[in-house]
């Protein structure tokens, strides 16, 4: 009787727990996987929102007679209020958002006039246009503007060549002869010049007048008019009616433009381009110093230790190195590189302009080095693997011939290694590339006024503070605000460190992979 | 036979790699010895060498202007200034004489105390006070700030005591004539005196706290006076004052009694009514070497800098006593001039007169006056009513003493730590139950790289999607979540039931494999549906979502960090316990099987048994990880140090505080020596980890 009842209780009762532990175990890595594909996806979204354009839309709200209700905002006449907005919504969703908000009556249309401005200083304007003017005469062709803008681009060249070519030699030499003035002929020759510089300056006034007298009047919120000067127009289009292909361009647009400018002043615009020029240059510099260093190490450990108590250490010593909080690495770099080698530097040979530091101030080459500890591990335990599956064999061989131990590393196992060693760099620059907090104490700025590579002599400024894609995230958090646009610039951000760090990650992954199906698991 | 150019090439390059291993070894060193060599000077004993000497001047008034001490005398109606040689070694005696300042003939010079600015008092023949500014000494139209009349106090034989207020409005003159202590008043501009209406048994009246505090004392009593000379507080002491003192600050009084016990008072703001604190009380058994003496005759001067937080106790022994103004502890003595008649302090420098000579004592290892108490035990700083724990780097003014309690930030990185803790080890557990016991192989595989995957996400993006989208959103349907947290318990039971039931039937082909998956996905739509319905329950009965918030809108922060900081660190406990459990040996787990144990009781009994100090090892190294994380912490807490327990209270972590107090720093300065005293912490904790960490791993390896 109980032989044929208990095997099913037994089973019974098992199941439960079963399907309870797996069904925990099951949903926590579900959870885990479902946060790394939010944070994926936000990070997407939000992101690509930058490039995409918006659909603009015409808000009027209707204020009841009295006006009580929103008495801080401008009414006109018939009781209603309008603005323009930016949105990725629909109209209705729009709509329902600010009735949400605001709990008063509007309407959201979205005609398909409506234009969106940037101007030269990062300005962004929605509004209808009313017409382009050229001093008296006026037009309301919206095509027009597009000459008028060829127009004054050729004026502006035209002032920039009279002033280059020009203004700027008759200034220079009047500067030479006022310095050493000593003749009545240097007298002659300066009125002649001033006469010159006269005659050149009117014609830059007369381009000036033309440039200035084309502009265009815009309408923006509350039916007030705006005059915009063509020569201030970064670009404008018209969201409501861009063609596909219209789209496709704008977005390739403001994908240059995210990545060959430079932040703009607001925030909101522009592009990350110096972060990212400065977090290429830092691990760059960090790889050239941490490649050679961790792969000779990783020979050292793998090839020519003897299995005794220092080895040991040094594993230990690197281990612990991988443990150290990246920060801690923050303060060695700032006390010993920056304060310390930096000091010495200055005070060796840049002692004239001290007290104000050349090297002895966070800067790039400290950020590099600094990093280049930080990574070290990474680079030595990654070669150290490369070496590993080397098999014994291809090291025999080439002993048995007659190569010397260091031919046979050179021409049999580092080629073969190599590989491993590409792995660690690889990880290494990952690494560095998402790393901010050490980076913030050696020299990595939310702002930077100029590149650490220009056309000034030495060209290459490695002491120069430089800005650093993780750092202008890490900023970006701080100064967020609700705008959308202010902070879609942070996701794109975002977004290229992303696909950064995982472009290298998955690199490092399958060059690891193909390293493994070579020589097999060893 | 090999080529001598091979052979020598190999022995290079071989010499070269050890070098290069030997390096590893030698950077390790110097990150170890820079860090704590840094930190060290938090240990050494402040102290004060001798630098200059210099045979006596006559002059008995020194003021430190520049990088040097000045004396000032007068002598045959001409004002002499000296300079104590501050740049060579021997004694330069420079000597101005300005005698242009005035058309009388000064007689007498007194010093006048003042928070800021180089003030003297210089009386002439027709019985008026000028005060000097003397710190433009050298300046052709150097002249008086002010005359005053003095012809109604006997200024010369009273043995005055001036001090001008910090918003140099009045000058405070105190005089013990013949019938007690009178103390004037001056107004500096309006040039009107008022004889201040205290009792004349006091032996003396101090202005505090800009002048808006008197404290006046006798022989056993301090008196607290307001503006207005209302008196507002006493305090008695059982044996007679020796000495009392008001600290830069104006904020904080020493008075040294006969017994050789110094008190330390603080004003304290209570509801806007001012009153002195009791700090601490410190016996100096050092003052009362030799007894008959009282001990008011042997103090010459006490003195105080914030910089550090030292204050300096001299005696005519020939004593220099360094005393921690914040914690009260006697840190060192030294022997100096033996009668010495006065002394003066200014930017580390020490000068004690007496009739033959002058000694300047210069400061040395000051950042010894961060003692393990400052750093660790609760302190009775100024302005608190009573003792706690205060990290404070930035002090509101110059003259206060900077905070550096180290408590605070050790517990906010226990915290964010535990936090984190708490999601990161259920959840890592979890999955790497699943992936490594229950899961095929062929799910492992997937499963496994992309959690890993979560590790190579910069923790700043992590931080920044935390504060730009989880945030607004945790505080927008933070009550859903809340009780979304208290029904998913059931969810998981009911879908572990579905689970098990999903068993029994006989489902078709294609669906047999995805059970798991089906009871997965019925769990997230309930969870999905049940938070839908309790979103719109939540918003429907309160209407306007943001009122109940302000009522429970403190825990965000905590769920904030321990969900970022948590899943930050849970690839790295994940990918350790999988490969613990993996690692396990399978003839450990056919040994139970074969006994009739099922797969639960294998599991329970036996796999994570023997994965146990592995398993340990990894949440141990996640805890390490925590703890060192910066980003996260850095960009969700408030960073506030607020040094208590409460999980849901703000917090500021060590990592954060360097990344936040670092830049701002100066090479040298005493916050500099701390934040690498944090940063020791930080490694030394790394370090402990790390190292058992590796032991219990080792320990596994070694048993199986």
């Amino acid at each position: 009787m109980i032989s044929t009842y208990f095997p099913r209780l037994w089973l019974h009762r098992v199941s439960l727990t079963q399907s309870f532990l797996v069904v925990l175990g099951s949903l926590s890595a579900a959870f885990l996987l479902l946060s790394l594909l939010t944070m994926i996806v936000l990070v997407t979204i939000f992101g690509a929102r930058h490039f995409l354009p918006m659909n603009a839309y015409q808000v009027v709200h209707q204020f009841d007679t009295q006006g009580v209700l929103f008495k801080q905002l401008e009414q006109t006449s018939d009781g209603s209020q309008s603005r323009f907005i930016l949105s990725y919504d629909t109209a209705e969703r729009v709509q329902a958002q600010i009735e949400k908000q605001s709990q008063v009556h509007t309407r959201v249309t979205s005609p398909a006039g409506l234009m969106v401005i940037t101007t030269n200083n990062g300005e962004q304007m929605v509004g209808t246009f009313v017409s382009l003017r050229y001093g008296e005469t006026s037009s309301q062709q919206i095509e027009q503007i597009k000459r008028a803008q060829n127009m004054t681009q050729q004026l502006l060249a035209n002032r920039l060549d009279i002033q280059v070519n020009r203004l700027v030699p008759l200034h220079k030499e009047i500067h030479q002869i006022s310095i050493q003035r000593n003749e009545i002929n240097d007298l002659q020759r300066l009125e002649q010049l001033k006469l010159q510089v006269n005659y050149w300056q009117s014609h830059v006034d007369v381009i000036s007048d033309q440039i200035n007298q084309y502009t265009i009047v815009v309408e923006i919120d509350n039916q007030q008019q705006i005059e915009i000067k063509v020569s201030d127009l970064k670009y404008f289009y018209q969201p409501n009616q861009l063609s596909k292909r219209e789209k496709f361009l704008h977005v390739v647009k403001r994908l240059t433009e995210f990545i060959t400018q430079k932040p703009n002043q607001s925030g909101d615009g522009g592009g990350v381009f110096p972060a990212l020029f400065g977090t290429f240059l830092m691990v760059i510099f960090m790889a050239i110093a941490v490649t050679p260093f961790g792969a000779i190490v990783a020979i050292y450990l793998h090839e020519y230790a003897p299995q005794n108590k220092i080895t040991s250490i040094i594993r230990v010593c690197i281990s612990n190195m991988a443990a150290v909080p990246s920060v801690v690495y923050g303060v060695f770099g700032l006390g010993f590189f920056v304060y310390g080698l930096g000091g010495s530097i200055d005070s060796l040979f840049f002692s004239d302009s001290l007290p104000a530091p050349t090297f002895g101030a966070p800067g790039l080459l400290w950020a590099s080095l600094t990093m280049g500890l930080l990574t070290l591990p990474v680079v030595i335990v990654s070669t150290e693997e490369g070496l590993s599956r080397v098999p014994d064999s291809l090291r025999l061989g080439p002993l048995a011939l007659g190569a010397t131990k260091y031919e046979t590393i050179r021409k049999v196992v580092l080629p073969i290694a190599s590989p491993g060693i590409l792995t660690g760099v690889i990880l290494a620059i990952a690494r560095a590339a998402g790393e901010v907090a050490p980076l913030m104490l050696v020299g990595a700025v939310k702002y930077a006024p100029t590149l650490p590579i220009d056309g000034q002599f030495p060209f290459v400024h490695l002491e120069r503070q430089f800005m650093h894609l993780g750092v202008f995230i890490y900023d970006g958090a701080f100064s967020y605000s609700s705008d959308s646009s202010a902070s879609s610039i942070m996701f794109a951000s975002c977004m290229l460190l992303l696909v950064i760090v995982f472009l290298l990650n998955i690199s490092a992954v399958m060059l690891r992979g193909t390293l493994r199906k070579r020589y097999g698991n060893v | 036979m090999i080529k001598r150019s091979r052979v020598i090439k190999d022995k290079i390059f071989s010499h070269c790699v050890r070098f290069f291993g030997f390096l590893v070894l030698i950077t390790f060193a110097t990150i170890i010895l820079h860090i704590f060599y840094n930190a060290a000077p938090v240990l050494f004993t402040p102290s004060f060498e001798p630098n200059l000497k210099s045979s006596s001047m006559r002059a008995n008034i020194f003021k430190r202007i520049g990088n040097e001490w000045l004396s000032f005398d007068v002598n045959e109606c001409r004002i002499y200034v000296s300079r104590l040689g501050a740049n060579d070694k021997k004694t330069e005696q420079d000597q101005y004489v300005v005698n242009n300042v005035s058309k009388h003939c000064p007689i007498q010079i007194f010093d006048v105390n003042s928070n800021n600015g180089h003030f003297v008092a210089v009386l002439d023949d027709t019985n008026y006070l000028s005060i000097f500014d003397v710190g433009e000494y050298h300046k052709v139209s150097f002249k008086p700030l002010l005359r005053l009349d003095a012809t109604s106090h006997d200024l010369m034989s009273s043995n005055p005591k001036l001090s001008i207020s910090s918003d140099q409005q009045q000058l405070i003159i105190s005089l013990n004539s013949s019938d007690g202590l009178v103390v004037e008043s001056f107004h500096l501009t309006t040039h009107q005196s008022v004889s201040l209406p205290i009792a004349t048994s006091h032996k003396g009246l101090l202005p505090m706290f800009s002048d808006s505090i008197f404290v006046g004392y006798d022989s056993h009593t301090i008196y607290v006076y307001d503006r207005s000379v209302r008196r507002i507080q006493s305090i008695d002491f059982e044996r007679q004052i020796a000495f009392v003192y008001v600290m830069r600050s104006g904020r904080e009084l020493i008075v040294l009694d006969e017994s050789g016990h110094l008190h330390k008072y603080s004003i304290v703001n209570q509801a806007g009514q001012f009153s002195l604190f009791f700090n601490y009380r410190v016996e100096l058994d050092v003052l009362l070497t030799s007894m008959p003496e009282p001990l008011a005759s042997k103090i010459v001067g006490l003195h105080d800098e914030s910089q550090h937080g030292t204050l300096l106790l001299v005696t005519n022994q020939g004593n220099l006593h360094l005393i921690n103004a914040v914690s009260g502890q006697h840190l060192n003595s030294h022997d100096v001039l033996t009668n010495a008649q006065y002394s003066y302090y200014a930017n580390n420098s020490l000068l004690i007169v007496n009739n033959q000579t002058i000694f300047e004592y210069i400061a040395s290892n000051m950042q010894g006056m961060l003692t393990f108490d400052i750093l660790f035990h609760k302190q009775s700083y100024a302005g608190y009513t009573e003792e706690s724990y205060v990290w404070q780097s930035a002090a509101s003014s110059n003259q206060q003493i900077a905070k550096y309690s180290l408590v605070p930030l050790i517990i906010g990185s226990l915290k964010a730590s535990f936090l984190a803790l708490l999601v990161a080890v259920p959840l890592s557990f979890g999955s790497a139950v699943y992936t490594a016991y229950f899961a095929p192989s062929r799910v492992r595989n997937i499963i496994k790289p992309c959690i890993e995957m979560l590790e190579a996400f910069p923790s700043v993006v992590i931080g920044f999607i935390a504060v730009v989208w989880l945030l607004p959103m945790t505080n927008f349907n933070l009550a859903a979540i809340l009780l979304l947290l208290m029904v998913s318990p059931a969810l998981i039971f009911v879908t572990a039931f579905l689970h098990m039931h999903l068993h029994r039937f006989s489902l078709p082909k294609s669906l047999e494999r995805m059970r798991l998956l089906i009871a997965v996905g019925i769990f997230f739509l309930f969870l999905t549906v049940v938070f839908q319905v309790i979103v719109i329950a939540t918003h429907a009965i309160t209407q306007n979502q943001y009122e109940v918030l302000a009522d429970i809108a403190l825990p965000k922060t905590a769920i904030i960090v321990a969900v970022a900081l948590g899943l930050a660190i849970t690839p790295t406990i994940y990918t350790l316990i999988d490969d613990a459990l993996y690692e396990v040996p399978d003839g450990v787990k056919q040994a139970s099987f074969a006994l009739g144990a099922n797969d639960v009781q294998t599991l329970v009994h036996v796999v994570l048994m023997v994965a146990l100090p592995s398993i340990i090892s990894a949440i141990m190294l996640g805890f390490g990880r925590a703890f060192g994380e910066t980003m996260i912490v850095l960009m969700i807490t408030g960073n506030t140090p607020i040094p208590e327990w409460d999980l849901f209270a703000g917090l500021r972590t060590l990592t954060a505080n360097i990344t936040i107090e670092m830049p701002t720093a100066q090479l040298d300065s005493n916050l500099y020596h701390v934040l690498f005293v944090t940063a020791a912490l930080l490694f030394a904790f790394t370090f402990i980890i790390n190292t058992i960490a590796s032991f219990l791993k080792r320990r596994i390896r070694r048993v199986y």
